[in-house]
């Protein structure tokens, strides 16, 4: 009898057990089809962004096309995700860093003497209103035209710098700190088609 | 017919998830910062909520109640997941790039989980699928309504259309966290009021 009650205690434990992973099963096989069925798209769907980006950004002439992939040393594989050459035109690199509210990756184009192109970002959770101007084209085209380095300041921007946004001073600083990595990375990995 | 007239009704007025029960206020805050992220964020839960409780309501009589949670939780971290990866795939540049960071949220907005142990572990299938159209439609109108009033002060646009002419300098505090407060106690106000007096 109490034999019985005991194979019965631990029984029930079992039971709910395979109950709950039979469900978890099921809704496993069901995401399963759903990621068949989405990852071609979503593959292809983030490549087109990143391409639209890269055609806004690179030097004039330049075909997305035509880009051919340059090794990220170590050192900065933190920072620059991917860097294309485009013949001997110019240039684009995608480059993370931290913002207000998460990464901030942007896509920088570089002409053949290290100038910058254009700058488009690819992804941002910046405050909406604030940090999320920075997508806005008064604020990325103060990038065009520079090279060597860029100094963000508060107020009017002279040779060399950028005005910060008002109100979002972060976001300004993470646009600039990776648009500086492209830079000093065109200087030690790119200059003269190394 | 009357369980679907019965599910709206209640989903959209008399039970309205937002206006009423008050739940699920991260994602309402979080997300209405323009019309058209309230309207996405609406609708994906209004997906998910008639899938889970589709589901569960299919199931109700299989899952033993010391497991229910984690059974609950599991079907609707699944169906998160689908809406999420179909966002992603369809809505990439449009919709998911704003909404993307609030998706995952979904398993964790309470309306969701408050509807399958309230409503659709006791009910049969077809209400309760009509129970979760209801409720999310409910939602959908109080995030688009929200995002609305606070794009319209905030921006001076509504679903991106410019309706104030730029010149004036919108109140960019509406679409910051203290804006979303402000607007919903001001819209559960005026829903409440509404209520109130076609009560008495």
């Amino acid at each position: 009898m109490s034999e019985k009650k005991n194979l019965k205690a631990v029984s029930a434990p079992v039971k709910l057990g395979i109950i709950l992973l039979i469900i978890a099963g099921c809704m496993g096989l069901l995401l399963g089809g759903a990621n068949v069925l989405t990852k071609d798209r979503i593959a292809s769907a983030k490549e087109t962004a990143n391409k639209k980006a890269y055609a806004a950004v690179l030097p004039e002439g330049a075909s997305v096309d035509a880009l051919e992939e340059v090794q990220v040393p170590d050192e900065y594989k933190d920072s620059v995700l991917e860097a294309f050459r485009c013949g001997t035109i110019g240039y684009c690199l995608r480059v993370s860093s931290k913002g207000y509210g998460g990464p901030v990756i942007i896509a920088v184009g570089l002409d053949a003497s290290g100038q910058v192109t254009g700058v488009e970002i690819v992804e941002h959770s910046e405050t909406p209103g604030l940090g999320a101007n920075a997508t806005n084209e008064s604020f990325r085209s103060q990038y065009t035209g520079k090279s060597g380095s860029v100094e963000l300041v508060k107020g009017e921007a002279g040779a060399g710098q950028v005005a910060a946004i008002s109100g979002a001073t972060i976001t300004s600083r993470s646009v600039t700190a990776s648009v500086n990595t492209a830079l000093t990375f065109y200087e030690n990995c790119l200059k003269g088609g190394k | 017919m009357s369980k679907l007239s019965d599910g709206l009704k209640r989903g959209i007025i008399t039970e309205n998830p937002t206006f009423v029960q008050v739940l699920g206020m991260c994602p309402t805050l979080a997300t209405t910062t323009a019309a058209i992220n309230g309207l996405g964020m609406g609708l994906s839960v209004t997906v998910v909520l008639m899938c889970s409780n589709l589901v569960i309501s299919l199931l109700r009589n299989v899952i033993p109640n010391k497991i229910r949670i984690p059974a609950f939780i599991v079907i609707i971290a699944t169906f998160v997941t689908v809406v999420d990866l179909f966002l992603q795939a369809f809505f990439y540049d449009s919709l998911y790039k704003s909404l993307g960071l609030f998706i995952p949220l979904i398993v964790v907005n309470c309306i969701i989980l408050a509807r399958a142990e309230a409503f659709a572990s006791k009910n049969d299938p077809v209400s309760s699928l009509f129970d979760g159209l209801g409720m999310g439609l409910g939602f959908t109108v109080a995030l688009t309504l929200l995002g609305s009033v606070r794009e319209i002060l905030g921006a001076g646009t509504i679903f991106g259309l410019q309706i104030i002419p730029s010149a004036i300098t919108p109140a960019v505090i509406m679409i910051m966290a203290p804006g979303g407060f402000i607007v919903l106690g001001i819209l559960l106000a005026v829903f409440n009021h509404i209520r109130a007096r076609k009560e008495l």
